[in-house]
């Protein structure tokens, strides 16, 4: 794709994009809040695209240029809202400005692809070596998360995880990406252990298997220890390639750390998960919610059931409609095909995206298109997922559709700065 | 900024396309998944016919009950009987509605009128058991007409628990808004005011919810059993710490057109056995939804939807006086000082009386309480100054909620030049520390936290008044073990020989059998205009009992009755003997 195609075509998507979100939006709470929520949403649209055309006629290089001191600022930002942040939904995320509530983590994304891409680029022009690379990436990294994960916001926390792993694959370390990817199958399998409904025999089975570290103790992590030092710590730093016996071993930990993060979630995060498990026996939050969108979808049809029409969206009933199954209120009032038409336009927006990242001409500005779809493939997948059931976990909001400000304002921009930096020598 | 080398430039696509295949991959999965939920519930779309719809409906769970402390049921759900109009349907054509107007007693025209609107579902509330047998037998002839049950919450006594349970009704759009993420929804009934309100979420249970199908206009054809059916979970039953018998016993001790309250607090737990509000609303014409009787409900003069034992405020007067009287204790005040009470205080040209017009005569401080001498609080509130009533008021929490679990409680005020500053924008002067001193002025309380206050001065723990269960408090040496029996010494003497003297004693000069002590406190009022007459005063009696070793705290207020001693101190007298009568006072209640 041409510069100049993908341009147009991530901008314009963008705008179809935030549209349609009001739009639902508007649909899925004028019952209980009338005009208000989607008139909050348009003039986040409105002020995000406003900045949109602000940094088309600044100097986008001046946010890579502050990279560090916007990093800063987003992690003063995230310590901020641990102390002062309003409580709601299970977590302090929110930092109230004036009439504002400004969502820090969604910031964060923003000035941590900045921060990564200048490091990135670091990496590639003096060479370094790939640990230490991985070691600043991590390091980088690392702060926002823990912040985030105190706050705590578990979606958030797996999004910036999903860009670590997503920036291993870009930087072409291929094995340190696999290794990230089994590790987080093993825990999705170890969360799906402990909280499955298991009935009888399997149940008492699955007990003893989750039960086992604890009970073994020392010994059982000594042995793992060793295992994975033999298999997957040796191998690597003697540059020979991770063999099937390591991945198997990352595996195995990744279930064992599964197994133990449970307990140690939120309350309303863990039933969120095991309703997922089995959504009829949680009847009301989290259960509810996942049946009720999963009839929404089942019972959208080609066509949906009209605009401001659909059952399930109308009446209600599922909780947080607006933002974390915005997706489902769609394929309800409008069928299979707003789901296609919706997927048509995340594929075309992140190949847009990548086919310039593909094109630029300097490092960092391919590592920062090629973050910015990272974070929106990120959303996607544990965000719809969620919504039609094949990802458990906190819902995430769909880029650019689902309500909230932080969110949308801050992907405006980044539509702005690749926009401006993608044109650096055509125009749009 | 480094530019990428020619050379490097393949290697871009193939570290891009793993992440762009991920999420083709991805999305090739969603519209799977969606067109297999589609498929799955389709089965049951596609055998329908193409106007045909699913849709659900939530199986209201059934509230839990209200009981008092012996298990006597408040308040509880009830089926009642109501003719509704089926989704779509016209109903009868104007011979049925005077043949069902006939059949069922009613008025014609206001059957018709219902009828009438296609909007509404509900013909008629309330069908007596009769009508509904009627009803049935000949409901053929009525198409589009059928009879619903609700569950309706019924309180069988009133007025005498009313302010205390509250009632229950739809919920509005500002508390849906608030409590969202607890699956609430338009139409959910929900408590409203008292304990039904405030224990709404452990009341309610959790609705169910079935999938049916309906016709294209709305009409009921069958419930599915796929998906499964969601069974209601019953709300749970709300043991309250309140013994009905003591209410309905406190409010034989009003009179019918008095205005007061009444609380009964039991120390240290804070259980809370009896409050006792009048004027009280009945909870169960909230219920019925007669708009009329609701409207008059709000419209009444003395507000009866005020619970003044939680919800309004009053300056304590006399009764205020145990606070200076700890102040001084606490300060190490010597309690034999003697100031000469002549019946008025100097202060600059102005004087201040007190409430005793030939004086006093010479008192030490525990006389100066007994006998409620002003002068002698006026000459204490110079020594203390009003940073002493200030800090013993921090100390006390004074200014602040109670807690006690009925919402809107309306938090104290103690005046200080702070809040006289900030609150109404005034200098602080010595004149305002006079009307401090004898709880006069800017210091307002409610009932309910005056029973706290007094609590806390007689067992030294911060005790919350509850009404369901009760909250751990630990005994402080705030304020000192000695002072605590100084001051119940002195405020039992008030009801031997000082102004509570009928708090102790029947009409005839007989003690009763409780060590009542306590305090009381009458609030002067002001003539505003010179055509009404003066108000009469408000009065309050503060007691515990007993006296020995404190086990109740009773408060009693009373609204434009007179002088405390005459008024509210023999009413808490009638109140301590029925809860002898009742066993409060003998072992182990």
């Amino acid at each position: 794709m041409r510069r100049r195609a993908s341009n147009v075509i991530v901008f314009s998507i963008a705008i179809v994009l935030s549209l349609v979100g009001i739009a639902l939006i508007y649909s899925a709470s004028h019952r209980v809040f009338g005009f208000e929520l989607a008139f909050k949403q348009a003039s986040w649209f409105l002020t995000g695209l406003s900045l949109a055309l602000v940094i088309n006629w600044t100097v986008a290089s001046g946010f890579y240029r502050y990279r560090w001191l916007l990093y800063f600022f987003g992690v003063a930002l995230l310590v901020l809202t641990l102390f002062f942040g309003v409580d709601a939904r299970g977590g302090q995320r929110w930092l109230s400005l004036w009439r504002f509530n400004l969502q820090t983590s969604e910031v964060m994304k923003l000035f941590l692809l900045l921060t990564l891409a200048g490091i990135s680029e670091k990496i590639e022009a003096q060479q370094l070596s790939r640990f230490r690379g991985i070691f600043y990436i991590l390091a980088v990294a690392a702060v926002p998360v823990v912040l985030i994960f105190l706050q705590p916001n578990l979606g958030t926390v797996l999004v910036f995880l999903a860009i670590v792993c997503g920036w291993f694959f870009i930087s072409g370390w291929w094995q340190e990406g696999i290794a990230l990817v089994v590790l987080g199958t093993g825990g999705a399998i170890g969360g799906s252990l402990v909280l499955a409904p298991f009935e009888g025999n399997t149940e008492r089975i699955v007990q003893a298997v989750v039960e086992l570290p604890a009970q073994i103790g020392l010994v059982f992590w000594f042995t793992l220890g060793v295992l994975l030092l033999v298999t997957v710590v040796i191998p690597y730093f003697k540059r020979r390639n991770v063999n099937f016996a390591g991945y198997i071993c990352l595996l195995l930990t990744g279930i064992i750390i599964g197994t133990m993060l449970i307990p140690s979630l939120a309350p309303y995060q863990r039933e969120r998960l095991e309703s997922f498990f089995n959504p009829f026996a949680v009847s009301r939050e989290g259960g509810y919610s996942l049946i009720q969108s999963q009839i929404a979808i089942g019972s959208g049809g080609w066509f949906g059931q009209g605009y401001m029409s659909g059952t399930q969206s109308q009446l209600g009933f599922i909780p947080e409609l607006w933002t974390d199954f915005i997706f489902s209120v769609g394929v309800e009032e409008f069928g299979a095909l707003f789901a296609i038409f919706i997927v048509l336009c995340y594929l075309l927006v992140i190949y847009g995206v990548f086919s310039a990242a593909a094109l630029a001409d300097e490092w960092w500005i391919f590592y920062f298109f090629s973050g910015i779809g990272i974070v929106w493939i990120a959303h996607l997948i544990i965000g719809i997922g969620m919504a039609i059931g094949l990802t458990p976990i906190s819902g995430l909001p769909l880029p650019f559709v689902s309500y909230g400000g932080s969110f949308l304002i801050v992907n405006w921009v980044m539509v702005g700065l690749f926009v401006k930096l993608n044109r650096r020598r055509s125009f749009l | 900024m480094e530019l990428i080398p020619e050379k490097d430039r393949f290697k871009l696509t193939r570290r891009l396309s793993p992440l762009f295949l991920l999420l083709l991959l991805f999305l090739l999965l969603v519209l799977g998944r969606m067109f297999y939920l589609q498929l799955e519930l389709g089965q049951e779309f596609e055998r329908l016919s193409a106007v045909n719809r699913i849709r659900h409906e939530s199986i209201p769970a059934s509230r839990g009950k209200i009981v008092d402390r012996a298990g006597r049921v408040l308040a509880a759900d009830q089926p009642v009987f109501q003719l509704v109009r089926e989704p779509g349907k016209e109903g009868p054509d104007m011979v049925g509605v005077q043949r069902l107007a006939d059949l069922l007693e009613v008025d014609a025209n206001k059957l018709s009128g219902r009828l009438a609107d296609p909007e509404r579902r509900f013909i008629l509330r309330d069908l007596s058991d009769q009508q509904k047998i009627r009803f049935e037998e000949k409901s053929a002839q009525f198409p589009g007409l059928k009879i619903n049950v609700f569950p309706r919450r019924v309180y069988d006594y009133g007025e005498v628990v009313g302010p205390v349970v509250g009632y229950t009704g739809e919920i509005g759009r500002q508390e849906l808004v608030r409590r969202r993420g607890e699956g609430l929804a338009q139409g959910d009934i929900v408590g409203k005011r008292g304990v039904e309100s405030s224990y709404d979420r452990y009341l309610r249970g959790e609705d169910g919810l079935r999938w049916i199908e309906t016709t294209a206009t709305g009409e009921y054809i069958r419930t599915l059993d796929s998906p499964s059916p969601i069974a209601p979970q019953a709300g749970n039953d709300l043991q309250l710490n309140l013994d009905l018998e003591l209410q309905k016993e406190v409010k034989a001790t009003f009179d019918s057109d008095s205005e007061g309250a009444v609380v009964v607090m039991e120390i240290p737990s804070g259980r809370v056995r009896s409050l006792f509000v009048q004027p009280a609303y009945d909870p169960n014409k909230f219920v019925r939804g007669n708009r009329e009787e609701i409207r008059q409900l709000f419209l009444e003069e003395d507000d009866p939807l005020v619970n003044r034992a939680v919800h309004s405020r009053y300056p304590p007067a006399s009764s205020f006086k145990i606070i200076p009287y700890m102040a001084a204790l606490e300060n190490n005040f010597d309690p034999a000082t003697i100031f000469g009470c002549p019946g008025y205080y100097e202060l600059g040209r102005e004087e201040f009386g007190c409430w005793r017009e030939e004086g006093h005569g010479r008192l030490n401080l525990h006389r100066a309480l007994v006998h409620s001498c002003n002068v002698y609080f006026y000459n204490l509130a110079k020594e203390l100054q009003i940073d002493k009533i200030a800090e013993i008021g921090d100390d006390l929490n004074y200014s602040g909620r109670a807690g006690i679990d009925i919402p809107g409680e309306r938090p104290a005020q103690l005046s200080t030049p702070t809040l006289l500053s900030e609150r109404y924008g005034l200098p602080w002067t010595d004149g305002e520390l006079l009307n401090t001193v004898i709880g006069q002025g800017y210091t307002l309380i409610s009932p309910i936290k005056q029973a706290q206050i007094l609590g806390r001065l007689v067992t030294g723990r911060h005790i919350v008044p509850r009404l369901v269960g009760e909250v751990e408090n630990e005994e402080t040496d705030f304020p000192s073990a000695e002072n605590r029996e100084r001051l119940l010494t002195t405020m039992g003497e008030v009801t031997s020989s000082g102004t509570g003297y009928w708090a102790r004693h029947t009409e005839d000069y007989q003690p009763i059998d409780t060590e009542v002590a306590g305090k009381t406190g009458t609030v002067q009022k002001v003539r505003l205009d010179d055509d009404v007459d003066t108000p009469s005063a408000d009065a309050w009696f503060v007691s515990v009992a007993p006296a020995s070793s404190p086990e109740y705290v009773v408060i009693v207020f009373l609204s434009e009755a007179g002088s405390a001693g005459q008024t509210a101190a023999p009413q808490a007298r009638d109140v301590y003997l029925k809860m002898e009568k009742l066993g409060y006072f003998t072992e182990e209640n």
